[in-house]
């Protein structure tokens, strides 16, 4: 009884296969790959909102922090371009650039009162993916993220001041191990090529003393790998992904990396649909 | 020939292209990087010159260098006064931060100092200043800071009675040890003053010292040759004078003994 069940689901799993491809090519997973999303459609979550405007690009922008001006006070716009290939099949390259924008007023709520200085984030990736066939497929990326901050003197500086910059080099490989239409494992490995100093110059002024600074702060501790295994559902409409995983710590949207190893969550999930 | 002409200006075209991506591409990444650390000047050859005085003296000529030296009060109240604007700025308080942080910081801290002038109520602007340099390396301020004084006046305290002091030209210290970033500076500090210091009028060129709460060490170095002795004045006043082989003590208005 207890093989011809596993039997049954091995046949169940192995039906699917044959369908799997045309799904994962009809509503291809956007992170970690060259894929972007079909002509049309639009995906909408919680942690990022995509549309494809042709089937070769792809625009999408981070929502929370747009209606973050609650807790500061103001929006932090983000948006970012994808473009990929469409004529190495199985072979698809891609190139993507964001742009994130953090107010002088949101840097003070998050940093210190005083601060004065405004931020911007600028992430880009250059991913190949291959598919080796309908179920698998590799991924091999590398991205590129810089934070600049550029701000203001005040009397009591203490904080982000001036102009700040820090710039994160890293490489990934990204599997996607499809067992049917709707299920996926999936592996991340990460490596942190090189993570700059913190290179940040401020001013402060009083009547009595000026002070100026031209500091930078590194690691003396960094690490660089992260493995992140996890899975990936997608449904007619509805797409999840989730991974569990341990190591260096990408700060979302931002893309700066931890010195230290840490326990990771990846997770993203949207509700999908045809505007055109 | 058309389509070679094309070909050309599609060439130069992306030649440009390329050399201007190059060059943003640099001006980006020339904004990151380590901060670079500034020279510090290294007066420990200094610290062994007030360790290890090279003058023998005697009697005589040791009533006859006390002479020679100005008003160790006077000069007591001015090295404190001109110690207190240079160092007051670089005591943050706080914890210490130490080279064993998983963070290591570095670079480099201007200060200017307006100086509050003579008078009882400060006025900066006028008065002068002194702009000084830090450097910082793996957390830590390092302990040899030049200072550059462009008529600097302020007021020192002379044993209780107010004096006018101006510093002006090169000064370098010595904090003794490198500072913490958020360390409040404490211990000895060592001055030299290789531009004038002017105490109520007389004008003083190349001076050192070096001096806690507790006492003042003046570098003297005598008229007739190289060599130097170290006089020591400390809180109560009294004064001694410490040559290669001894110490004497010397009473206002009386005769240096040995002690």
């Amino acid at each position: 009884m207890r093989a011809a069940v596993t039997l049954a689901a091995l046949a169940a799993c192995l039906g699917f296969a044959g369908a799997a491809g045309a799904q994962q090519l009809d509503n291809p997973r956007t992170d970690y790959t060259a894929y972007t999303r079909p002509k049309g459609t639009l995906a909408v979550g919680l942690f990022k909102v995509e549309h494809g405007i042709l089937d070769e690009i792809m625009v999408g922008t981070y929502p929370i922090p747009w209606f973050a001006f609650p807790w500061l006070k103001v929006p932090v716009p983000s948006g970012y371009l994808k473009l990929r290939t469409s004529w190495f099949d199985p072979l698809t390259f891609s190139g993507r650039a964001g742009l994130t924008y953090i107010d002088a007023k949101a840097v003070a709520e998050l940093a210190d009162d005083s601060a004065s200085g405004s931020a911007l984030s600028i992430n880009a990736d250059f991913t190949a993916s291959y598919q080796i066939n309908e179920r698998l497929t590799l991924s091999l990326g590398f991205d590129y993220a810089r934070l600049a901050a550029v701000g203001s003197a005040n009397d009591q500086a203490t904080a982000i001041e001036g102009a700040s910059t820090a710039d994160t080099y890293s490489t990934r490989l990204f599997g996607e191990w499809r067992f049917n239409r709707v299920f996926a494992m999936t592996l991340l490995l990460r490596y942190l090529v090189y993570q700059s100093p913190f290179d940040t110059s401020s001013s402060a002024e009083s009547d009595a003393v000026s002070v100026e600074s031209d500091l930078s702060a590194e690691s003396t501790e960094q690490r660089h790998f992260s493995i992140t295994p996890g899975v990936s559902f997608v449904w007619k409409n509805w797409e999840l992904a989730g991974g569990v995983g341990y190591g260096v710590f990408y700060l979302p949207i931002l893309g700066l990396a931890t010195a230290k190893r840490w326990p990771l969550l990846d997770l993203s999930f949207a509700y999908r649909f045809d505007l055109y | 020939m058309k389509p070679r002409k094309e070909s050309s200006w599609r060439l130069r075209w992306a030649y440009r292209r390329g050399v201007s991506l190059l060059g943003l591409s640099s001006a980006l990444l020339a904004c990151s990087g380590r901060a670079d650390i500034p020279d510090t000047p290294d007066l420990t050859y200094l610290q062994e010159e007030f360790n290890h005085p090279t003058a023998a003296l005697d009697e005589t000529s040791v009533g006859e260098a006390i002479k020679e030296m100005p008003s160790l009060r006077e000069l007591a109240a001015a090295f404190r006064a001109a110690g207190g604007r240079t160092t007051r700025d670089i005591q943050t308080g706080g914890s210490e931060t130490t080279s064993g942080s998983r963070l290591s910081i570095q670079g480099s801290i201007h200060v200017t100092a307006r100086c509050p002038g003579a008078l009882g109520t400060p006025e900066f602007g006028p008065n002068g200043s002194v702009s000084m340099t830090l450097g910082v390396q793996q957390n830590l301020i390092k302990r040899g800071i030049r200072a550059d004084a462009d008529g600097c006046v302020f007021q020192g305290d002379a044993f209780g009675t107010p004096i006018r002091v101006e510093l002006d030209g090169p000064v370098f210290l010595d904090l003794g040890r490198d500072l913490g970033l958020r360390q409040r500076f404490s211990g000895r500090l060592l001055m030299l003053v290789a531009g004038t210091l002017d105490v109520e009028g007389v004008r003083l060129e190349n001076l050192a010292a070096r001096w806690t709460d507790d006492s003042l060490e003046y570098l003297f170095r005598l008229p007739d040759d190289d060599k130097w002795v170290i006089a020591i004045l400390a809180a109560d006043g009294s004064v001694t004078v410490k040559d290669s082989k001894s110490t004497w003590g010397c009473s206002d208005g009386q005769a240096c003994a040995p002690q």
